[in-house]
């Protein structure tokens, strides 16, 4: 029997009631933002249509968009270079950086290098990582992942970073934001000035141009890539796009949905190295050509990483992105990470109550919930949930398939639920009677009363 | 009006709250209709297909095709039932029979506003009632409207209740957010799930609702067992119940 | 070879290349409407603005707003105020000193206050970046009304490398509360330029 993980997570997450609604407000603003945003674009929803469908044909596509992409970024002095999995990807960083003779790396937010494990590979070989973007630099040095794909220290009390920048970079123990942000800025802008490398994400790639587009607010990205000798840029394979012109499409739904702003601060277009420089980008495929393989999952290859379908969740804004134990939490990660290890996280798919909000905020328009339901059958399927509620639905189904049947269970859990709760209570039911009370179970069923009162039946 | 028309009582319901299906029964009944009840139905199959049991319900499902298979309108005093069928019955071979009853379940205010064209259902409820959309109605059957898609509290359940007499419907924080029963989710995540349905019930108490209504008793149940489990002073009803003119 | 084999197990699932769709017909808006649409979401996302009326001083506009600046790195021909010189070959260290820099914005755009910049107006592209303050000139012709138009314009313009500036430099990485100055510019102010 496999133990439930993410409930398991979240149980702990939840017995601190005051943080649970903290962390679920937090959230909620931010879904609030987005729909503000939103709904200040009338033709939004036409827009999400489009978005959806420019995916879906390059997601279709990708080997031909991908293959354009290198030559013009090849044609542009980009060095490209493709990874198959996580660690043939952290080694082409290691040994560009390496090559250069580059102790102290500078990053921007990368969820892909999360993926990848980058950091703890790069320290072992004895690399300087420094995180740029403030969310992240809390988290590293705290020694956590992000619990958020865009706010990934969204987990963190002000008091708690307060403690932390104290400790780590001496700071009085003031939690005033502002402070904090002013103490991180110091301290960043001094290790972005003399780092030797630094690394991006890419939010899109495009083939017609061989640009690739790095979206921040901080600032970070910009000032660690152009003051630095090098530049590596990580992105999955999934992040190619035909053309300029898409970029308006993302560009305008990107940052309402993410955090409810008009567009990032900064929208940077990196083309051809700076003079002088070196610009590399390391195309990753780690799973993806296996989720695109599987026909009810390849939608979510769309997935833009905006961070929306965790904020509007009612599961994740109360159990926290810890709970879901891999790099992209939330509903998007229930999704993805099955594709990456069914065993492993086989709990996620389970971990929803299908409510269908995801959906409806998804600027690209993936169905989550239907993939939801979709890794449910296929976990149980293949031999990922518990013996004991495989068999227990085998049972009710068997139960269920003839009224005979139904009928008798029916008035012996009735007949339970009247005179002796205990015994369900004891139950695989049990969890339920934590924290709320059994149904008052009626001597006489509907059918029961249909048979006497209308006696057709 | 000539047209065949089945009632499908959730199992659930069937068993646990009969005062709902006899409620809908009767509601339905005032519209004249000749309802019958095709006793051999049990269930549409979701419990287990929700848990990712899809081939344990297969039986139930053909089960309840065979059930409704004569019907023209199949209506059912839950959305998430119906949502099950019309959305998730893709696993049966899609025979004309199957199709049809796919196309032919209703949710009860679904049914009673867009086929029976209910304006008024001139019943009296003097209350203060929070409505609790269940999430396969809202956002799976689209029968209300959604915050998420920029709109504003609305929906077939809503338009019916704001016509009863003298209730007060009171505007929630949050007025489409789930309730966190989910199914198996209710109990595989009871942490989460009991904390969401917390959170759901003191939405609707902290603006005055003395009753939650819904149209899924599932919801209800959840919701029901966490006030019962804290002695908050509200109660939950299906709209059935207030639609029928009892409860007042 | 990685590559290789990553494009093969790719194209195992690609059909037939087909014509992508393409975004809707871009927005557009009377002028007067784009400068009131591009001021009010300046305002939103932190930035200031300053209109520059014909027969005034771009220097006197600029000294005015930041009178404590030394270190100014001026990139516009017309304004040469610059007291640091900033080229291709500054170092990391020399550009983190500059206090203000001025940068000329191609365009911008109403629905959401960005400003085009690309290496063409720079003399290095961490200015705008590294400056503890970013001015922005742009003449209001210049607006135009969505990402959509936007990307128009820049179509088959080359250049090595350019961003959209959307307002100064800010987060709310902490409990979600905005802090307008990261690890960019701590203001940015644009000056509409009505002089031509």
């Amino acid at each position: 029997m496999r133990a439930n993980t993410h409930a398991t997570a979240a149980a702990t997450f939840v017995q601190d009631a005051e943080r649970t609604g903290w962390h679920d407000k937090a959230l909620w603003f931010v879904r609030q933002r987005r729909d503000s945003a939103a709904q200040a674009v009338p033709e939004w929803e036409a827009l999400r249509e489009l978005a959806f469908a420019i995916k879906r044909h390059a997601v279709g596509n990708l080997a031909h968009y991908l293959e354009r992409f290198e030559r013009r970024a090849t044609e542009n002095g980009v060095s490209v270079h493709w990874a198959r999995d996580a660690s043939e990807h952290n080694a082409i960083v290691l040994d560009i950086l390496r090559g250069r003779g580059a102790r102290r790396l500078v990053k921007s937010k990368s969820m892909l290098t999360e993926e990848c494990r980058l950091n703890p590979f790069l320290e072992r070989s004895g690399i300087e990582v420094v995180e740029t973007d403030l969310g992240e630099r809390i988290v590293q040095l705290a020694g956590e992942e992000p619990s958020h794909i865009v706010l990934p220290a969204i987990h963190r009390k002000k008091e708690e970073v307060a403690a932390l920048f104290h400790r780590e970079l001496g700071t009085r123990e003031d939690p005033d934001p502002a402070y904090l942000t002013e103490a991180a800025r110091h301290h960043l802008r001094g290790r972005m000035a003399a780092a030797d490398a630094a690394i991006t994400g890419v939010n899109f790639a495009v083939a017609e141009t061989g640009a690739m587009v790095v979206c921040t607010n901080e600032g970070n990205a910009d000032l660690g890539a152009h003051l630095a000798p090098v530049h590596i840029a990580c992105m999955g394979l999934e992040k190619v796009i035909p053309r300029t012109e898409h970029l308006g499409v993302f560009l305008r739904l990107l940052a309402r949905s993410g955090t409810g702003q008009p567009v990032t601060a900064y929208s940077s277009h990196f083309v051809r190295p700076r003079p002088g420089a070196e610009l590399h980008v390391v195309i990753v495929d780690n799973g993806r050509t296996a989720q695109l393989a599987r026909a009810d999952f390849r939608e979510s290859l769309h997935c833009i990483r905006c961070g929306a379908c965790l904020n509007t969740c009612p599961v994740y804004r109360r159990s926290g992105g810890h709970s879901y134990g891999v790099t992209v939490a939330g509903p998007i990660g229930a999704i993805l990470a099955p594709g990456f290890d069914l065993a492993r996280h086989a709990s996620l798919p389970f971990a929803s109550t299908l409510c269908g909000s995801c959906a409806d905020v998804c600027p690209v328009k993936i169905d989550i919930p239907r993939q939801l339901y979709r890794w449910r059958q296929i976990a149980v399927a293949e031999g990922h949930v518990s013996w004991r509620k495989r068999w227990s639905m085998r049972l009710l189904g068997a139960t269920l398939a003839r009224v005979s049947r139904y009928e008798r269970a029916g008035r012996l859990v009735r007949r339970l639920l009247r005179h002796a709760p205990g015994v369900l209570g004891r139950s695989g039911l049990t969890p339920w009677s934590l924290s709320r009370e059994l149904p008052v179970a009626p001597q006489e069923s509907f059918r029961e009363w249909y048979r006497r009162e209308r006696g057709t039946s | 009006m000539g047209h065949r028309v089945a009632l499908f009582v959730p199992c659930y319901v069937d068993q646990l709250y009969p005062q709902v299906a006899r409620a809908t029964l009767e509601v339905l009944e005032r519209y004249g209709l000749d309802i019958e009840f095709p006793p051999s139905q049990t269930c549409c199959g979701q419990p287990m297909a929700n848990a990712g049991c899809e081939r344990d319900a297969l039986a139930t499902a053909r089960g309840f095709v065979r059930a409704f298979a004569d019907y023209d309108f199949v209506v059912s005093p839950s959305g998430s039932c119906v949502y099950h069928v019309r959305h998730h019955y893709d696993v049966l071979q899609q025979t004309d029979e199957v199709r049809r009853v796919r196309g032919a379940v209703y949710e009860l205010c679904q049914f009673l506003v867009d086929v029976l064209k209910v304006d008024d259902p001139d019943i009296a409820f003097p209350h203060r009632v929070g409505i609790h959309v269940g999430c396969h109605a809202q956002r799976g059957l689209r029968l209300a409207e959604s915050s998420e898609l920029g709109e504003t509290p609305g929906g077939v359940m809503r338009r019916l209740l704001k016509r009863v007499r003298g209730i007060e419907l009171v505007e929630l924080d949050r007025f489409d957010e789930c309730c966190g029963f989910g199914g198996v989710f209710s109990v595989t995540e009871e942490a989460v799930s009991a904390r969401m349905g917390l959170d759901r019930v003191q939405d609707h108490e902290r603006h005055g609702a003395e009753v939650i209504t819904s149209g899924d008793m599932s919801c209800l149940m959840h919701l029901e067992g966490i006030i019962r489990r804290q002695h908050l002073p509200i109660r939950v009803l299906h709209v059935a119940e207030i639609l029928n003119g009892r409860e007042a | 070879m990685s590559r290789d084999l990553i494009l093969a197990a790719l194209r195992t699932h690609q059909g037939e290349v087909s014509t992508p769709p393409s975004p809707p017909p871009a927005g557009a808006g009377e002028p007067d409407e784009l400068v009131v649409g591009f001021t009010a979401v300046l305002g939103q996302v932190g930035g200031r603005y300053v209109e520059r009326a014909v027969g005034s001083g771009l220097a006197e506009i600029v000294r005015s707003i930041y009178p404590d600046a030394t270190r100014i790195v001026s990139a516009v021909e017309e304004l040469p105020i610059s007291t640091v010189t900033v080229t291709a070959e500054s170092t990391a260290a020399e550009l983190v000193e500059v206090q203000l820099a001025i940068v000329r914005g191609r365009f911008g755009v109403a629905e959401n206050a960005a400003i085009w910049v690309d290496d063409a107006q720079l003399p290095h592209r961490a200015l705008p970046f590294v400056a503890e303050h970013c001015v922005l000139i742009l003449r209001p012709e210049d607006l135009v009304a969505d990402m959509h138009v936007a990307y128009a314009v820049l179509a088959g313009n080359a250049y090595g490398w350019g961003a959209f500036i959307s307002g100064p430099s800010k987060t709310a990485d902490i409990e979600q509360s905005l802090v307008i100055g990261a690890q960019g510019p701590r203001t940015l102010l644009v000056v509409l330029d009505r002089t031509q």
